[in-house]
């Protein structure tokens, strides 16, 4: 979706809006990855946290989050393009969701540099969905850093009580 | 060098540097202070924001507060190779006690005695019953909550704000330690769960790790040195990095030299009294690299001690989960920040044991957190995978064994044949190891942890026996201008006064001859009113 009108610009800026809301509209340009790269990795951020309830990670944009956060980390991205490549030439592109997610599955359990692929991309996708506000607040239902007159501690005692 | 204008020189705005100016300046001493880096401003803090603000504000351009980077620029340190020691510095006005933990546990005759007992390395010169007072002084004057435990390992206190309750997952963990026989205390934390002495209290956002916007916790520059201000004795210098502590022919300290940050210029102050408080090591650099024709080891350093006896906690930290909270509703766990729980030493030199001194359990970061990095080490991937994080993350548990490490001779700082700093003074390196003692205790450690962790039921993540942070983690360096009451074996008096040099006053933690089990910050404020109601008094006797 172009910009379009002056209006439109402005609300945009004033919002400080942010890669992730960009790519989430599928405005985002990548800079550290290829577009065909930022393409697959959207693809695997999401099979890592996929839709559920609330939104998955490609829809609130950590694969956005990942292209800016690694800028400045060089190795870190080369881990991720090189396993993407792999993946490439596996045909995991051409695979039914089935398909790609038992090629994760088995990364998952393998030794050397596919499990590195894909530690690497969970840690990464995890801290990234888990710092916005749809992975915290909507998925995860976190309330905090706000303003308490009291601290009420544990809500949960009389289930505790009989749980324990 | 031109007369003093000043009764005393302290180097160091933090806990030890704080103390010193606020007691000084209150009884009518002139003081200057000297501090390497600026103040931080309480309105620059990130207190409230979210992490997706951050985000969106680091995108923006904007920064926090950088409370940590300026000394690694400014004096890089070197480790021994094949060693590695974290030492996390805060130049800038108040130091660590900016963004420190808060926890506040009065050290024990247990603590005090033990090396005598043990006859490891040289005994603490003071007592219990010497420190008591000024325990009671700090905590009346700072505000710390806290329970009204008090034993042989955790001395009690009268003067606790009340301790703030407990998160569902700590009152599982008490359950759970206490049906395995560990004695669970309320954490002993500087925050003000009530109005003290006019400051408002704590509004449990959380954050205290990126600086309090209220300054409802302990800190220097709102609680001491907002007071030593108004006094109209205390002139603070910033962006001074102090280099030197200059010394007459008599040997006695004359003067500071420093350099000014942001213009490179050298500058001498004269002195008729220094403090020094510039944190463990950067207080041993300054000693080490005061040389001159009467001290040609470092000044004070006649003994060879200065420097050496490098010591601090070891630990380790294991995750798990608290089964009967799976599913639950999330709460907001943020409370005062940390543990509001603490399981006490409860060990003493006379059990039957195959290692020395002991460990505490610290517990923090349980509940529902600002972020979910415990689920980077659960199996799996997919909607299984983020349905199982949504379930555990209201039951979040965590435990964090913090043990004594001895004192070694061999564990050191240096400073000779170091690489120079932008002024051409030597920067620093770091020897530290681990000994026997140290991995016999740990084992003992897993042990307990384990025990609590069945008692309770909790599952835990996967994690290695034997497995510790890096060490240096736990920012409590000690030991390297330590005192004793024998001048061969330590470089302070027990009122911190060098042995060598009477107006050389050390009061940060490089004093302490031992770390104990427990965190510095409350005795480096009692041990520093002491020693400055000591020196005031030499002061008017005239014999300093």
């Amino acid at each position: 979706m172009p910009l379009t009108t002056r209006r439109e610009a402005l609300v945009t800026i004033a919002a400080g809006i942010s890669a992730r809301s960009l790519a989430a509209q599928g405005r985002y340009a990548p800079t550290t990855f290829s577009e065909e790269d930022f393409d697959l990795l959207g693809t695997l951020v999401d099979l890592i946290l996929p839709e559920s309830d609330t939104p998955g990670a490609r829809e609130v944009g950590v694969h956005a989050m990942l292209d800016e956060d690694l800028a400045r980390q060089g190795e870190t991205a080369a881990i991720l393009r090189e396993g993407m490549e792999r993946l490439r030439a596996g045909g995991f592109e051409g695979m039914d969701a089935d398909g790609r997610i038992a090629v994760l599955a088995r990364y998952s359990e393998a030794d050397g540099t596919e499990r590195t692929f894909f530690e690497t991309l969970k840690g990464l996708t995890v801290d990234a969905y888990y710092s916005t506000e749809t992975g915290l607040v909507e998925e995860l239902g976190y309330q905090g850093n706000t303003y308490l007159a009291d601290f009420p501690g544990c809500t949960h005692d009389h289930d505790l009580e009989t749980a324990g | 060098m031109a007369a003093p204008d000043y009764d005393v020189v302290i180097v160091g705005s933090g806990a030890g540097g704080g103390m010193a100016a606020w007691n000084l300046t209150r009884k009518g001493a002139k003081v200057l202070m000297l501090e390497a880096g600026a103040k931080f401003e309480r309105s620059s803090f990130w207190s409230h924001v979210k992490p997706w603000e951050a985000r969106e504000r680091r995108g923006r351009g904007e920064r926090s507060p950088d409370f940590e980077s300026l000394p690694l620029r400014e004096s890089p340190y070197q480790t021994a190779e094949g060693q590695s020691f974290l030492l996390r510095r805060v130049w800038g006005v108040g130091g660590k006690t900016n963004i420190w933990g808060r926890v506040s546990l009065r050290y024990s005759d247990v603590n005090f005695t033990e090396p005598s007992l043990d006859g490891w390395e040289i005994p603490w010169p003071i007592r219990y019953r010497d420190i008591a007072p000024y325990y009671d002084r700090v905590e009346r004057l700072i505000g710390v909550c806290g329970g009204d435990d008090d034993s042989r390992f955790l001395p009690g206190s009268r003067h606790h704000l009340p301790p703030p309750n407990l998160r569902c997952g700590e009152v599982l963990l008490r359950k759970g330690a206490e049906k395995a026989g560990y004695t669970v205390v309320r954490g002993r934390r500087a925050v003000l769960t009530e109005e003290h002495n006019g400051r408002a209290k704590c509004h449990y956002c959380g954050a205290c790790g990126r600086g309090c916007d209220i300054g409802a916790f302990f800190n220097s520059p709102d609680y001491l040195l907002a007071d030593a201000f108004a006094t109209g004795n205390l002139t603070l210098t910033e962006n001074a990095i102090v280099s030197h502590v200059l010394s007459d022919d008599e040997g006695k300290a004359s003067g500071v030299r420093y350099f000014e940050r942001l213009t490179g210029a050298e500058r001498t102050v004269p002195a008729r009294r220094v403090v020094l408080a510039a944190s463990a090591v950067d207080s041993t650099r300054i000693l080490l690299n005061s040389k001159s024709t009467a001290h040609p080891n470092g000044i004070g350093n006649g003994s060879g001690v200065i420097g050496r006896y490098l010591c601090e906690q070891f630990r380790f930290h294991v995750h798990a989960f608290a089964p009967q909270l799976y599913g639950r509703a999330a709460t907001n766990d943020d409370g005062i920040s940390g543990g509001h729980i603490y399981i006490p030493r409860f060990e003493g030199p006379e059990a039957r044991r195959d290692y020395m001194r002991g460990f505490g359990i610290q517990l923090w970061g349980i509940g529902c957190g600002s972020s979910a990095g415990f689920a980077k080490r659960l199996h799996g991937f997919g909607l299984d995978f983020k349905n199982d994080i949504r379930r555990r993350y209201p039951a979040l548990i965590q435990m964090h064994p913090y043990g004594e490490v001895l004192p070694y001779r061999d564990n050191r700082v240096s400073v000779d044949g170091t690489p120079p700093d932008r002024f051409g003074v030597p920067t620093i390196r770091i020897e530290y190891k681990l000994g026997e003692n140290e991995r016999r205790m740990i084992p003992r450690m897993y042990d307990v942890v384990e025990e609590i962790l069945h008692a309770m039921g909790a599952e835990p993540l996967p994690y290695r026996r034997g497995d510790l942070d890096e060490l240096g983690a736990a920012i409590h360096e000690h030991g390297t201008c330590r005192m004793g009451d024998d001048p061969k074996r330590s470089a302070l008096n027990g009122f911190m006064q060098m042995h060598e040099v009477p107006n050389l006053f050390v009061t940060d933690g490089s004093a302490f001859p031992t770390p104990t089990e427990k965190n510095p910050t409350l005795t480096i404020l009692a041990l520093a009113w002491r020693a400055t109601d000591y020196l005031a008094e030499q002061m008017r006797a005239g014999s300093v």
